[in-house]
């Protein structure tokens, strides 16, 4: 006797059709591209390539066949019951998988904000402008901290960055397209 | 030899060697820490304050400096969940989720005793296989490294957990990134779309640093907590760390042979042998399931086979000048500075040399385990500050550890690409791990596939040593179903022996 989620199919993933279907056109655009090379250059890229749409024909195929399956139930077999995906982890509340998966659109587009801001202003001011601008104005307005305290860490931040890395290390810093 | 063996003890022993080694354990110990700032780069940039110094003073400074990157690398993977050195990045995947658990100090105890043990056997295997390994890699060709370099893939595919296709995929389209840039072949420019930047390759760095770290700075902004939220307890967990390690010791042994192993082979560095050591503790676990989300063995086999590969890594560059990877590379600069020649001189003339390698090894990392263990309680506070406190300085770390690779601000988009990557390969369930490796390996798989085609056509797909590692892949890959469907038939089984019995 089987469990039922042993048995049932497993529900299709959006996601997992989405990235299926890119990473097959990314493939058969690399075999094309490879058309024009010289054997030595080409037969790697396409021999990887071929493999690669292989995989995602594969893929797909079992993507249709679960579609098939929980469409058309047996008689007697329960239609299309929720299981688990495959790939899913264990969605406890401080994975990154929970985390991304729940959060909401507004806090999304705050997060992808702040670091397209963080790193316009590193190419455009350079790190020493931006670090101590960016980790003041982030604690104040999303971290909630007081203005001595962002202050602080702000001035804290410029000055270990400057000591470590170009006082001493001497390694080259983005300097900002601006200067 | 005995006697080379001891003096050479003597000689790092010795005020002002030993006083540079802790010079260089104290700089590896802060870069370890530093995500992006890799063993390799700082290599090159102390490698001009070598001149004045003798051989054994060199390689004090600089192997202590490096090996110890290594070991404190895998401290910033486990409390912050951002690689500290692209050799750490199997410390995350089970590091970080004990550390969400509340249990820094135990994944901490774990990681640094066995990276302690790690070197040890490592160094062990240093002193003890050069006259051995030397006539093997000697009969080795480019069709065995190729066969090697595709088994290493296979392992890592097998990481994908139940989706094997999902593996498959993924590390078809690391090749093909590894791909990018002039072919070596025809010199033609492949895949790079008129970009001149996109000439030399994809380089490693801001793609390892985009594919982990930036998704966890995401998390982090996301949901503005602390990278831990249960409490820390006592930090008794360092303890219970340690006797993990000691009662998982064959995932210690069998991890650290991997990565002395692995580490000897041209090119193939800690990034490779950590993820192959990760894949076959998991393979031989009793609860594969729960690698991945916090598995104690996941943490031991990363940071075994961390330090291991390192003296793995000498084997080769000692005996035939052959840089096993980066950091190897840039360490053949400082023979060359001291004056002395890799080969066989190392292993007559120079014996004290090599030998003295072996134990800055063990020395090193014993200092830098001690001195981390001193100020673990200090260190695993940082993951009880809230995560707004700690984006601006891991937002930096993500942008200098781009940029430092080639000081070209084109790896930082790179690295924001790879982080897009990496955040849209977690949400839906992809492996990261295949495509990263894939990426490694790539370049270096088509290098000895032509070799190998050059020398002898396509005969060598009948030699019989590529025939057993293919065989070793079929079985690497079908293990794991089969594994599974013989564990569903024994729990199917097990109920009705129940009822026999009952009955």
């Amino acid at each position: 006797m089987h469990s039922t989620g042993d048995t049932a199919p497993a529900r299709i993933r959006v996601g997992d059709v989405v990235m299926t279907v890119t990473l097959l056109v990314v493939f058969s655009g690399a075999y094309l591209l490879a058309q024009d090379w010289p054997f030595r250059a080409a037969f790697v890229p396409r021999l990887l390539s071929v493999a690669g749409i292989g995989f995602a024909v594969l893929k797909l195929l079992g993507f249709a066949v679960r579609f098939r399956r929980s469409a058309r139930p047996e008689p007697g077999e329960p239609a299309a019951p929720r299981v688990r995906a495959e790939g899913d982890e264990e969605r406890d509340e401080q994975s990154m998988e929970y985390v991304f998966g729940t959060a909401g659109a507004r806090a999304w587009i705050g997060a992808v904000a702040w670091v397209a801001a963080f790193f316009a202003g590193l190419w455009l001011a350079g790190v020493y402008v931006i670090v101590p601008v960016f980790a003041f104005v982030y604690l104040r307005v999303a971290g909630g901290a007081s203005w001595l305290a962002a202050g602080v860490y702000a001035a804290v931040a410029g000055g270990v960055l400057w000591l470590a890395f170009t006082w001493l290390l001497e390694v080259p810093m983005p300097a900002g397209i601006s200067f | 030899m005995l006697e080379a063996f001891f003096s050479s003890l003597l000689q790092v022993l010795e005020p002002t060697t030993f006083l540079l080694a802790l010079l260089g354990i104290a700089l590896g110990f802060v870069v370890g820490i530093l995500p992006g700032l890799g063993g390799a780069v700082t290599l090159a940039l102390m490698l001009p304050f070598v001149y004045d110094m003798e051989p054994v003073q060199a390689f004090a400074f600089l192997l202590g400096m490096w090996v110890v990157t290594a070991t404190t690398g895998d401290i910033t993977s486990v409390l912050l969940g951002v690689p500290g050195e692209a050799t750490s990045a199997a410390a995350v995947l089970d590091g970080y989720p004990l550390t969400k658990r509340g249990e820094a100090g135990r994944a901490l105890g774990a990681v640094l005793f066995s990276s302690a043990l790690g070197a040890v056997f490592g160094a062990f295997v240093l002193a003890l296989s050069v006259p051995i390994v030397r006539p093997l890699v000697l009969a080795s060709g480019p069709p065995h490294f190729f066969m090697l370099t595709l088994l290493g893939l296979t392992f890592v595919v097998t990481l994908s957990g139940g989706d094997v296709l999902k593996g498959f995929l993924m590390a078809a389209f690391g090749m093909l990134v590894s791909l990018v840039g002039i072919d070596p072949q025809a010199g033609v420019p492949r895949y790079t779309f008129d970009q001149l930047y996109l000439w030399d390759g994809i380089d490693l760095v801001p793609l390892v640093v985009g594919l982990f770290a930036g998704a966890e700075v995401l998390q982090l902004m996301l949901s503005k907590t602390s990278i831990a939220q249960s409490p820390p307890g006592k930090l008794s967990g360092i303890g219970v760390g340690v006797r993990d390690t000691l009662r998982h010791w064959g995932v210690v042994v069998r991890s650290s042979a991997i990565g002395a192993g692995i580490g000897i082979v041209p090119g193939m560095g800690g990034t490779v042998s950590q993820f192959i050591a990760y894949g076959v503790a998991q393979q031989t676990s009793k609860e594969p399931e729960r690698f991945g989300k916090g598995s104690i063995e996941g943490v031991i086999a990363a940071g075994a086979t961390n330090n291991a590969k390192d003296a793995g890594s000498l084997i080769p560059t000692v005996a035939f000048g052959l840089p096993a990877g980066a950091g190897t590379a840039v360490l053949l600069g400082a023979f060359l500075i001291t004056g002395l020649n890799p080969g066989p001189e190392m292993l007559t003339t120079h014996v004290d040399v090599t030998f003295s390698m072996v134990w800055i090894l063990v020395l090193s990392n014993l200092i830098a385990v001690a001195v981390a263990f001193l100020l673990l309680r200090h260190l695993v506070k940082l993951t009880f500050i809230r995560g707004t406190w700690l984006v601006p300085f891991l937002l930096v770390l993500l942008g200098i550890g781009a940029f430092t690779a080639n000081n070209d601000f084109a790896d930082i988009f790179v690295m924001l690409g790879a982080a897009v990557f990496g955040v849209i390969a977690i949400h839906w369930g992809w492996p990261r791990v295949p495509f990263l490796l894939a990426v490694v390996l790539g370049g270096l798989a088509e290098r000895y596939l032509f070799l190998s085609y050059s020398l002898d056509g396509w005969s060598w797909l009948k030699d019989p040593a590529v025939i057993a590692f293919a065989v070793c892949m079929v079985a690497v890959v079908l293990w794991p179903p089969i594994r599974a469907r013989r564990r569903r038939a024994a729990a199917a089984r097990a109920p009705e022996n129940d009822a026999v019995r009952g009955g």
